[in-house]
């Protein structure tokens, strides 16, 4: 339990005095602030109990110094220093402007520890004014944001090529493919039924290894899952709320205010430290309707709206890097607008950190949809993640393979994530991409079971969109990352290795692969040619069956098998239908191939907002904010 | 915990219910170390006792058929499409496999193939009950009464089919009592994996696959709710449904008979069952008698209920399982129908609660199902009488041919260039030790024999026509063979329905 700073006693009971919060609203904020370890203002702004103005003002008369308004007074560049951007904002505190000799230095966080923090920073030559936390936060975007945006996008380019997506083919990728297909050609032409017998032998390997790892991860996946979460319950319920830091949330959207207020209901339902708690709404600067809609709702001190400056590719990995400039936590998550976590979500991360080795740069937290009963593309969609994140991924955490992240509630360990310069902004799929770099770079990503509900596409031409730019996105991991194979192997190990090939390649190879042999196997079956006999002598033949059979049947039943740990079964029959996901997969698969020749950083935009379970989740998280009007 | 022990299906939990003991530096990989050797040494000693049958000889009525496809496939008589469109499937492969090693050691495939499944389950019983929490001493003990059961070695000399029957009993029992408490993905994996593997291993695994049917629903993990239980069946018996569908299509495509398998015994067991109905009272009392470890175990976990709904549901699956093993004729023999018992005693032992006196009591439990599967095998002769179901349903399904194929197969050893199709009649191959020398259907000689009419070899086995049966290439082509022979041909044999015709000079057909 942490004890109330004396300047903060004196600020409490000034702001009574003045009438600016209540007598009980002080007595709850103390609390609060006492058990979370937190400054009172923290507390007060995260409750929504005084206006932010209201309070710095009233702070500012409170220890008799200055207070500027940084929107109409801002600061002055030349004192400022790009490099320091980060610790500005995590500080609150900044140089404004020279008066003669002395600096000026603004803060929202007055007191002895900011005094202690300028001189140690700036020397004894200093004065203090005070200014609004938002105002310090707004005055940097506006004086660093373009060479901030410029960064978000080019930095991890410019400093780690090897791992940028910006090129999409490397001239030895372009070389080797090329030879590859001059051989191909040389072999059709000289000896035509070997060379496809020699392709037919290697896509069936292909095949057979990809199906018997799966199989392998949902085994291993599976195993003392039920323990491991016992266990993270029972240390979260350990926990003290003043030994929790601060978390960043990033909240990336575009054109998306229909879903605003869901969001804002499931983080205010968070069980955390609110005061603890850093949220950046990020949204691009000119989508003024969802800027306009997250200013309409009112929302807490917690809360922080990041406008993204306008370049190219807009993408929601650039703008991620571009709000992570201003993030302030230990740890940082990315949250999609229409997610739901579970409230103990990041307590529990709190906990896994804590608990992993100190190579843990990431905590991976489980994927799954809220509208899983609205049809039928939605439950196989909620068949196929179950699968994803509950079965296959704690599989690849067992067995060290490394782990491409999902699209939302990845937690990092802030300071690694600057590290590594965060996502690729060219990737499509940068979380996957993030994931396998980070294993390259000799960290290790956890999985544990905590789960994020989010809304599953409801239409099929959607969920093409969102699948071919994944694949498109997984194609061009795989490109990045077998840039180098050596160093691939020497970095995350042969099993490592074949494990990436065939969770990375394997996804996309046989979204793309699976139509070619529908086809033959239609047209043999409908015709009895024996025109394919030539391809596939007996033992082919026998792996090919084998590969048709058990292959497909044992997808099938991982599938079944997917919604079992949720006890979700009202959807296991649905799985006997799954042919046709896997043919709405190769659509994607063969679209975003398409897309990574002709645009390879196109990010196909996925509508979210349109299930019913959406608006309804909408009008549930309006109601109180209507209900005083 | 060792590394094995650990990836047994269904080990992983219960953790040891006894106190662990201060294990030394080291001592981690000598339980591994310890189940390995007794599996091999077990394996060994099996091998030796399946060569001398003793008390189970005649015990082969179907792996007879699967040893005769594993010479005919090896010796390149059957292709591979036609190996695995035959029933059972799953142990030819590997057999065909151990041919070599199998020659090299002078014993048949299916002998090595027995013994080696026998050292394994040895091993594994081992491991699981070191696992379980039992001392080192008491489990060896255990594992002792275990293997040393009449019924397991009986399983063992029956042939792969009654050996894998035995290991798919016992990992489905391991899964079900996890499945039911824990209710995890791997635990249902474990139960559908092992139904897939009794149904397709022979017909004993098939009785016992389909047997447990009306009982998988108390293996229903507490937490799902009645209505769930379309989804459970549906998740549990996908890899049999599915794994069936394959079979069917991989007949279409190698027979273009998709459903070919079924003119085994398989149809006529299924008719045998729905003509007439006797439950074969005597063996199902057996059955109780050789599996006690489970009764005792519903006693015992009064108040449990997640193990003695596992306990009732692993008995009922055994006594109905001996029931249709019996009534279908799966089984020749009463008392192979009783061996999966000792696989579910197995996996009673190692599910048994956690007592002071769970050794002892675990320990006399075993010894009383030892002395039940004695008692089986000493009356075996009796038992099949008095029931009557066994007689009757060997006689209308596959035993009587059975026997005959197999003194045919003796007959014909040592003579070569014989007309026969063994790809029907495998276990002809089984019983003469080989198919060298036999003229069969993936030979040009035999397309000729069928499209000319006329016989060039030296001898021709036909069976007489039977309207249950047609897969028989030369009966069905050559109507008149069986009762006249051809030009210049003598008959040499003719007994049960089997004649063999030759150009040598007369023999004396009677046996």
């Amino acid at each position: 339990m942490g004890v109330l700073s004396p300047s903060d006693i004196w600020t409490g009971d000034y702001l009574v005095e003045n009438g600016l919060i209540s007598l009980p609203q002080l007595d709850e904020a103390s609390d609060l602030a006492e058990q979370w370890d937190s400054s009172l203002s923290d507390v007060l702004m995260s409750r929504r109990w005084v206006r932010p103005i209201d309070y710095y003002r009233a702070l500012a008369d409170r220890f008799g110094i200055d207070f500027v308004d940084l929107r109409a007074d801002p600061p002055d560049p030349a004192v400022l220093s790009e490099d320091e951007v980060e610790r500005y904002a995590r500080e609150l505190t900044l140089p404004w402007k020279r008066r003669g000799n002395r600096l000026v230095i603004a803060t929202a966080r007055p007191g002895p520890e900011a005094i202690l923090y300028a001189r140690s920073r700036w020397g004894s030559e200093i004065d203090i004014v005070l200014t609004a936390k938002f105002d310090i936060l707004w005055s940097l975007q506006r004086i660093f944001g373009d060479a901030h945006s410029r960064r978000a996008v080019h930095e991890l380019a410019e400093l780690d090529p090897e791992m940028s997506a910006r090129t999409v083919f490397t001239r030895s990728q372009i070389l080797v493919a090329w030879a590859m297909l001059t051989a191909f050609c040389l072999g059709l032409c000289l000896a035509p039924v070997a060379t496809l017998i020699a392709l037919n032998a290697v896509m069936g390997l292909f095949y057979l290894g990809n199906f018997v790892f799966k199989g392998i991860l949902v085994w291993f996946g599976a195993r003392r899952q039920q323990d491991n979460a016992t266990a993270l319950d029972a240390e979260v319920r350990l926990l003290r709320d003043e030994d929790l830091p601060t978390f960043t949330i990033l909240v990336p959207m575009f054109k998306e205010p229909e879903v605003l207020p869901i969001l804002a209901g499931a983080l205010r339902r968070l069980d955390y430290p609110q005061a603890k708690l850093d949220i950046k709404i990020v949204l691009e600067e000119g989508d003024h309707e969802t800027i306009e809609a997250a200013k309409a709702l009112g929302l807490e001190g917690i809360f922080e709206i990041v406008r993204v400056p306008a370049s190219q590719p807009q993408t929601k990995p650039k703008a991620c890097n571009y709000a992570l400039r201003y993030a302030r936590g230990d740890y940082l998550v990315i949250y999609d607008a229409e997610d739901q976590p579970e409230p103990d979500q990041l307590k529990k991360v709190v906990v896994a950190f804590r608990q992993s080795p100190d190579n843990t740069a990431c905590i991976q937290c489980r994927l799954n949809y809220y509208n899983a009963e609205e049809n039928w593309l939605t439950r196989l969609f909620t068949l196929d993640y179950s699968l994803w994140f509950d079965l296959m991924l704690p599989g690849l955490e067992r067995l060290r393979i490394p782990i491409p992240l999902g699209g939302t509630s990845n937690h990092f360990k802030t300071g690694v994530l600057r590290e590594l310069r965060a996502w690729d902004p060219f990737n499509v799929t940068e979380d996957a991409d993030l994931g396998i770099r980070m294993t390259q770079k000799g960290y290790r990503v956890g999985v544990i079971d905590a789960t994020t509900f989010e809304e599953a596409n409801v239409s099929q031409s959607n969920w093409v969109r969102q699948r071919s730019r994944w694949i498109k996105g997984y194609m061009q991991t795989f490109l990045v990352h077998t840039r180098r194979p050596i160093h691939l192997v020497r970095t995350i190990g042969p099993l490592g290795t074949l494990g990436f090939i065939f969770f990375i390649g394997g996804t996309m190879l046989s979204g793309l692969l699976n139509p070619l042999f529908w086809a033959i196997f239609g047209f043999w079956a409908v015709t009895q040619t024996s025109g394919f006999d030539i391809v596939f002598p007996p033992l082919l033949l026998y792996m090919a069956l084998f590969n048709l059979i058990l292959g497909n049947g044992m997808f099938v039943y991982l599938m079944m098998l997917a919604p079992f740990r949720r006890r979700w079964l009202s959807l296991v029959p649905f799985s006997l239908t799954v042919i046709w996901y896997w043919a709405l997969m190769s659509v994607a698969a063969w679209k975003g191939l398409w897309q990574l020749v002709t645009k390879p950083f196109y990010w196909e935009k996925t509508h979210h907002g349109l299930s019913k379970f959406t608006a309804g989740e909408v009008a549930e998280a309006l109601r109180p904010e209507q209900a005083p009007a | 915990m060792s590394a094995v022990a650990a990836t047994l299906p269904g080990i992983a939990l219960p953790r040891p219910t006894l106190p662990e003991r201060v294990r030394p530096r080291g001592a981690a990989t000598s339980p591994l170390a310890l189940a390995v050797l007794f599996g091999l040494l077990f394996a060994v000693a099996a091998l030796g006792m399946i060569r001398e049958t003793g008390p189970f000889a005649g015990w082969q009525p179907t792996s007879g058929a699967l040893v005769g496809r594993v010479l005919l496939g090896a010796d390149g008589k059957m292709t591979v499409g036609e190996l695995i469109a035959a029933y059972p499937p799953l142990a030819v492969l590997p057999m065909i496999g151990l041919r070599a090693p199998a020659v090299l050691i002078g014993v048949t495939t299916g002998e090595l193939f027995s013994a080696l499944l026998g050292g394994a389950l040895a091993g594994l019983w081992l491991a699981s009950l070191l696992q379980a929490g039992y001392r080192r001493g008491t489990a060896l003990v255990l594992a002792a009464l275990l293997v040393g059961n009449p019924l397991f070695l009986g399983a063992l000399a029956a042939g792969p089919e009654t050996a894998l029957a035995l290991l798919g009993a016992w990992v489905f029992a391991m899964g079900a009592f996890t499945l039911r408490s824990r209710g995890s993905v791997n635990d249902l994996i474990t139960c559908s994996g092992a139904l897939a593997l009794l149904f397709f291993a022979g017909p004993l695994g098939g009785a016992f696959a389909c047997a447990t049917l009306p009982f998988l629903l108390l293996l229903k993990p507490a937490d799902i709710p009645a209505r769930s239980a379309p989804s459970i069946y549906l998740v549990l018996l996908f890899p049999v449904i599915f794994g069936l569908a394959g079979f069917v299509f991989v007949n279409w495509m190698m027979l273009h008979d998709a459903f070919g398998f079924l003119h085994s015994d398989i149809d006529l067991a299924t008719r045998r069952i729905g003509q007439s109905w006797r439950t074969p009272v005597i063996p199902v009392l057996f059955a109780v008698a050789c599996a006690p470890a489970l009764v005792a175990l519903f006693v015992v976990a009064r108040g449990r209920r997640p193990l003695q709904a596992v306990a009732s549901a692993l008995l009922g699956t055994l006594l109905l399982a001996v029931t249709l093993a019996l009534q279908s004729g799966a089984c020749r023999s009463p008392v192979e129908a009783l061996c999966p018992a000792v696989s579910l005693a197995a996996a009673a032992a190692m599910r048994w609660p956690p007592q002071r006196s769970r050794p002892l009591r675990v320990a006399l439990l075993l010894a009383l199902s030892l002395t039940g599967g004695l008692s089986a095998l000493l009356t075996q002769g009796r038992i099949s009488p008095e029931t009557g179901a066994t007689a009757a349903a060997s006689e209308f399904t596959g035993l009587r041919r059975s026997i005959a194929e197999q003194a045919l197969g003796r007959f014909l050893a040592g003579r070569s260039d014989v007309l026969i199709d063994a790809a029907a009649h495998p276990a002809v191959v089984a019983a003469r030790g080989g198919a060298e020398g036999l003229v069969t259907g993936n030979d040009t000689a035999f397309a000729l024999a069928l499209l000319r009419k006329r016989i060039a070899t030296r001898a021709v086995a036909v069976a007489a026509a039977d309207p249950s049966r047609t897969e028989d290439a030369l009966s069905r082509n050559l109507p008149d063979l069986y009762a006249s022979g051809a030009p210049g041909l003598h008959l040499i044999y003719d007994r049960d329905g089997w004649r063999v015709w030759s150009r040598d000079n007369k023999e004396d057909p009677r046996p």
